[in-house]
């Protein structure tokens, strides 16, 4: 992890290296401050996308209110008229344009207002999973020709709103018992799948490669749900004849995880992610080892706190010495 | 990176000599944020087992607190050794909040805070102080940046909740935030405190963003110190909007204060056309106040090239737009319109912007 010009004159200051009365000039040589047309650059987004958000949260609010007053046909004419007028800037713009993507997410966003209007007005008994299938559906065109992560983002948001909550109304194949883990399974194979196609498309595009909070989003979200699938996995009721599933699957991810993130492409938060899963999965293996009543309460927590700051002081030390070679 | 910056720097006489060596105990945040979490599952453990053997061996709350002070000697001891690894200021952590729990617990035993007589509002103001006081002594005996965040932390918590009690609530949430931008904007004149500096300024932003979700989440409508602890507001709705008015005048002072910065006149077009920005925003932070206050972060991350403050404006800013819907003071038809028309307006005002400060800035994604 390469320190920042910002982080960089800091750290000499505080070392004296830097005089303090030089911090201001040294700031101005590393680039920290931002010049006037940096802050030209970063109103005009700030501006585009705060005006964005609460236009586009202003209409969402306006057909929840579900105003009596106005009929059915000048509700989807509002609604249609606004993905109308939203698609018109975007082919004005074109693709190439912030503005211009920004105003296809727009529309994508009316979409869903016109499938809930459409809910409201034939009370079509559709369940709200439905409505973000749906919604998913119908914008995926939109957001494959966009190439605009945010868009991909909310549309992968959709998608997983979508699954939670069929299972919330579904409750499994297998009963309810299995429902949260068999959520948890689909859950994790989308957004990996999400990953690993993030990962080919930034592959193919340099430039791509600097959107790292789409990666680390992503690894934290599939990580995460793999963890903890293994996490079930250990703390089942029958430890023998233990569904080791998760606990492969973990492995398998663990393993891919690091041979990426280490040797191919270096991204030292994954690896940190990485270390802080496998300290929980070894806290919660010793734990059930160590808690079933063989050991002194006592003599197994302390094991396993020891256990907990060296798996992490060790990691820390790794990743430390990753992240220095990566500056060097 | 490194040396390229040091090389530049020589080239304007800003620096001499060779470039310093890398201070290793300075890593990124999600590595700390690592350490964190698994030194406090350490600390869960061994506090555990330390009330275990108490428990075991004698229930007194003498002996708790002397294992507590004990332990917290040992922790500052191992972070004072001037060669200390990874593993010992882990340990070091994981033993020093397992002490504090100790000795916290010893002083609200001996004073009586679990006698069940006094209510329980009564005992959190007598943590707070001893949080307060413990956390302001380890803050400056304990060199490490990691246990400063903690300490601070706790330390902002325990004054946010003495200054609810002493009647101070709805301005406390202001007031934190407002002291934690003051110290940010004093980032780069006093550099050289480094992390004395930048664990509280962390801390005060954190607690303040709590206090307001508290405020919105958890309890609607600012009844959570109500219902939890009887705090009521003095002077009524008036206060709270008083406190948004503190809040609002925060991003306006912030705006004058970069604007100073920048050596820009107060009357040029584009301070004016700033200013005027700042309080259509902070007027809108009348109604939702994390508009205003995820702005203002958005702002100072932006000016400091801090990402972690600017990533948590957005969000504030994500979160509080879809907090608004269940604002129950406004119907959802007039909030609607506020929204369209503040939303439509900063579209209009980019859209000016553009023949008013044309540049060269690439409008690409």
């Amino acid at each position: 992890m390469r320190k920042t010009n910002r982080q960089l004159v800091l750290e000499w200051t505080e070392q004296s290296s830097i005089a303090q009365d030089q911090i201001q000039s040294a700031l101005d040589v590393g680039g920290v401050l931002p010049k006037p047309s940096d802050w030209r650059g970063f109103l005009d987004k700030l501006l585009l996308y705060v005006g964005v958000l609460f236009t586009a949260s202003g209409v969402v609010f306006f057909f929840a209110y579900n105003w009596d007053e106005l009929g059915r046909f000048a509700k989807f004419a509002l609604v249609q008229g606004a993905i109308l007028v939203s698609l018109a800037v975007f082919w004005r713009q074109g693709l190439d344009k912030l503005s211009g993507k920004v105003s296809l997410m727009l529309a994508a966003i009316f979409v869903g207002v016109l499938l809930a209007v459409i809910g409201q007005t034939y009370q079509t008994g559709a369940d709200p999973y439905e409505l973000f299938a749906v919604w998913c559906a119908l914008i995926l065109p939109w957001a494959i020709l966009a190439r605009f992560d945010v868009l991909w983002m909310f549309w992968l948001l959709l998608l997983n709103l979508s699954v939670t909550l069929y299972y919330q109304v579904f409750g499994g194949l297998f009963g309810v018992l299995f429902a949260g883990e068999q959520m948890l399974w689909l859950l994790f194979a989308v957004n990996t799948l999400a990953l690993l196609v993030w990962e080919y498309v930034v592959s193919r595009g340099a430039q791509r490669r600097k959107i790292r909070w789409m990666t680390r989003l992503l690894a934290t979200v599939s990580g995460g749900l793999v963890s903890t699938l293994a996490i079930f996995n250990l703390l089942g009721a029958e430890f023998i004849s233990l569904n080791l599933v998760g606990i492969a699957a973990w492995l398998v991810w663990m393993a891919c995880a690091y041979y990426w993130y280490r040797h191919s492409v270096l991204d030292v938060y994954v690896l940190a992610l990485g270390v802080l899963s496998v300290v929980a999965i070894v806290s919660v293996l010793l734990g059930r080892f160590l808690l079933d009543g063989q050991f002194h309460a006592v003599i197994a927590l302390v094991i396993m706190s020891i256990v907990i700051i060296g798996l992490s002081a060790s990691g820390a030390f790794w990743l430390r010495g990753v992240a220095k070679g990566e500056s060097s | 990176m490194n040396q390229a910056l040091w090389q530049q720097l020589k080239q304007h006489g800003l620096v001499k000599g060779e470039e310093p060596t890398e201070d290793m105990s300075s890593t990124p945040w999600y590595v700390r944020t690592m350490l964190a979490i698994a030194g406090w599952f350490g600390a869960m453990f061994l506090l555990g087992a330390v009330f275990s053997v108490i428990g075991l061996l004698i229930e007194s709350a003498l002996t708790a607190g002397i294992v507590g002070g004990v332990a917290c000697l040992v922790a500052v001891l191992i972070y004072r050794l001037p060669d200390h690894n990874d593993f010992l200021a882990q340990f070091a952590f994981a033993v020093s909040l397992a002490g504090q729990s100790l000795l916290i617990f010893s002083i609200l035993s001996e004073l009586g805070a679990f006698d069940g007589r006094d209510p329980l509002i009564d005992h959190l103001r007598i943590l707070s102080m001893v949080t307060l006081c413990l956390q302001a002594l380890l803050f400056f005996i304990v060199p490490n940046y990691l246990h400063r965040i903690w300490s601070s932390l706790l330390f902002v918590a325990s004054l946010m909740f003495l200054m609810n009690y002493y009647g101070l609530y709805p301005f406390t949430q202001s007031l934190l935030f407002a002291a934690g931008i003051a110290l940010w904007l004093q980032e780069f004149n006093w550099a050289k405190l480094g992390s004395k500096l930048a664990a509280p300024a962390y801390a005060l932003i954190f607690v303040s963003l709590i206090l307001l979700c508290v405020d919105t989440y958890l309890w609607a409508q600012s009844i959570f110190w109500l219902e939890v602890f009887g705090i009521t507001t003095p002077g009524d709705i008036r206060a709270e909007h008083l406190s948004s008015i503190l809040m609002s005048s925060v991003l306006l002072g912030l705006v004058l204060t970069l604007l100073m910065r920048a050596e820009a006149s107060v009357f040029s077009g584009a301070s004016i056309a700033a200013i005027l920005l700042a309080v259509l925003v902070a007027y809108i932070g009348l109604f939702i106040q994390g508009i205003t206050v995820g702005t203002v972060l958005v702002i100072l991350g932006f000016a400091h090239s801090n990402r972690v403050l600017k990533g948590l404006g957005l969000v504030v800013l994500l979160v509080f737009v879809c907090q608004f819907y269940y604002l129950l003071d406004l119907t959802l038809l007039v909030k609607s319109a506020l929204l369209i028309v503040s939303g439509l307006l900063l579209l209009a005002i980019r859209y000016l912007m553009g023949y008013i400060w044309p540049a060269g800035v690439p409008e690409n994604a």
